[in-house]
């Protein structure tokens, strides 16, 4: 991999490199499914923004309200490189989750270039970043008038670098105290590989994930293996998984299909998206699986569930997703 | 914050009592402290000649990059890369031997961390630098410097330096226990210097 093209993956997480949005045809991308996971039928009408921590501690705390529960399983988001300010880079999917009744602690980790780790080079100050302000938000959230978050009932989401630094938070859960996983979603994981090919940053063993945990780990088509390699991202972290069986875990592809118009990118990033930039690929694929994986780990519901992805509006299926036990998952 | 040092160096310098044009570039090499990464670096060098005073105007720029060790229990890494220019004021002291000065006007950037573990699980980072965004900063400083020079028309050049820049930058500190229960957190601004020791060799012409 050249250097070139790391930089251009550690820093431009989400959509430097976009392929062009107009597709072969007008054919539109499905719309949100009022119903099931991904669907649009949230519990929750808003949700309310808090904020604390110093620089690299820093941490945003959401909240379901409208109404407000008197407390809801936690989900702990972790954004990628790059992201120095606000929650811009996933906030279509933190707003998702918290409207279907989740709490999510977003630990702002980064602010700068290599701040407060210099890539993959030494990512522990970063994973320090994140543990403290999940620590902090936890604090905050565990004061009077706030929706209290269910530790029992917790999962991790994590893209691009952010996706290592949740692996390893995961992986080091009880060392660390940080609540148990009991689902995890996975987006293009990438250490930046300017340390070396095969994600070097991610723990050497990850046997501290949980046996028990649900995981779907995605890369896409034209993400991280297309630009770096493939033996990075999740075909680097899924040998670790052994210990996981199938049944509990997904190795996921999607593709980029240019059917319709706006183009549905495969590209680095496939999880992320700021205001109203959601799309098919989103709530059919990327807000289902995570819904259904938590449903799944805290309820036993929707284990299984239709995983197409819809149609465009001229009734052309969507490219279907890979999906595999094993590494590796080759575009 | 240390530093370590270890240059190589070619300086251009001119004939030291005649009046006339220089032209000449130097290769550098040694430490930066506080973050004790190896750096090396070079530039060219154009300027006049009047008696015993030179007034040149050096491009260059150095850059250097260390990890001790990379696993959980501990680890330092540093980074730092320089670019600019550099007014710089020579003096003859004898038939070879000269003394500089220098006002650097630098952009580039600077990073280090580091992190430890110990044996109760408490963990220690510290980060800082001018690292952030922008990536790249406005680093002045000063450079000094002292050499000899050998030759007639054309010189080679042995010498010793010492930049020394500022910049507005940060550091993070933090100590969590395994718990997480007891923790310190500071991410603060403040001025952070960096002092680049070097050896240097160099080639100088003077027409």
């Amino acid at each position: 991999m050249t250097m070139r093209v790391a930089i251009a993956a550690i820093t431009c997480c989400l959509a430097a490199c976009a392929v062009s949005d107009v597709g072969d045809t007008d054919s539109r991308q499905p719309e949100q499914p009022t119903s099931g996971p991904g669907g649009s039928n949230d519990a929750h009408g808003d949700w309310r923004v808090s904020s604390g921590g110093q620089g690299v501690f820093a941490w945003y705390a959401f909240e379901p309200i409208d109404p407000a529960p008197a407390t809801a399983p936690l989900a702990i988001i972790m954004h990628g490189y790059g992201e120095y300010a606000g929650y811009d880079q996933m906030y279509e999917l933190i707003r998702h989750t918290v409207r279907s009744g989740n709490v999510v602690i977003y630990p702002r980790w980064q602010t700068g270039l290599a701040s407060p780790c210099l890539g993959p080079f030494d990512v522990e100050p970063c994973l320090t970043s994140a543990r403290v302000g999940i620590y902090d938000a936890l604090d905050f959230l565990a004061g009077d008038g706030h929706v209290h978050p269910q530790l029992d009932r917790t999962s991790y989401f994590g893209f691009s670098f952010g996706g290592i630094i949740t692996a390893n938070l995961a992986n080091r859960h009880a060392r660390w105290a940080l609540p148990v996983p009991r689902a995890i979603f996975l987006d293009d994981l990438h250490d930046g590989a300017l340390d070396g090919n095969g994600e070097p940053a991610l723990d050497d063993v990850m046997d501290g994930i949980p046996a028990t945990v649900k995981l779907t780990c995605h890369v896409g088509e034209d993400g991280i293996l297309a630009t770096v390699g493939v033996n990075q991202s999740c075909n680097a972290l899924f040998p670790l998984l052994g210990h996981i069986p199938d049944a509990n875990k997904d190795l996921v592809l999607t593709r980029t299909d240019r059917h319709g118009t706006p183009v549905l990118s495969s590209e680095h990033g496939v999880s992320a998206g700021g205001p109203g930039e959601a799309n098919a690929y989103d709530w059919n694929f990327v807000w289902r699986t995570w819904d259904a994986l938590r449903s799944c780990a805290y309820d036993g519901v929707d284990c299984t569930y239709d995983r197409s992805l819809g149609a465009w509006s001229d009734g052309v299926p969507i490219l279907p997703l890979v999906i595999q036990d094993a590494a590796p998952i080759v575009p | 914050m240390k530093v370590s040092a270890l240059s190589l160096c070619l300086l251009l310098t001119a004939p030291a009592a005649a009046d006339g044009f220089r032209a000449g570039l130097h290769l550098s090499g040694g430490g930066v402290f506080p973050e004790t990464s190896p750096a090396g670096g070079g530039g060219v060098r154009l300027g006049v000649q009047r008696g015993r005073v030179g007034f040149l105007l050096e491009l260059g720029g150095f850059g250097g990059f260390s990890r001790d060790r990379d696993d959980a229990a501990g680890s330092r890494v540093s980074a730092i890369f320089l670019g600019g220019l550099t007014p710089t004021v020579e003096i003859d002291l004898d038939e070879r031997a000269f003394a500089s000065a220098g006002l650097v006007f630098g952009v580039g950037t600077w990073a280090h961390s580091t992190h430890s573990t110990d044996a109760a699980g408490t963990v220690r980072t510290e980060s800082g630098g001018v690292v952030g965004d922008p990536f790249l900063h406005f680093l002045p400083g000063i450079d000094l410097r002292v050499g000899w020079r050998m030759g007639a028309r054309h010189h080679f050049t042995v010498g010793f330096g010492i930049e020394l820049l500022f910049a507005h930058g940060h550091v993070a500190s933090a100590t969590v226990s395994t718990d997480g229960a007891m923790r310190t957190a500071t991410d603060v601004r403040e001025l952070g210097f960096v002092v680049w020791p070097s050896f240097s060799l160099g080639y100088e012409l003077k027409r």
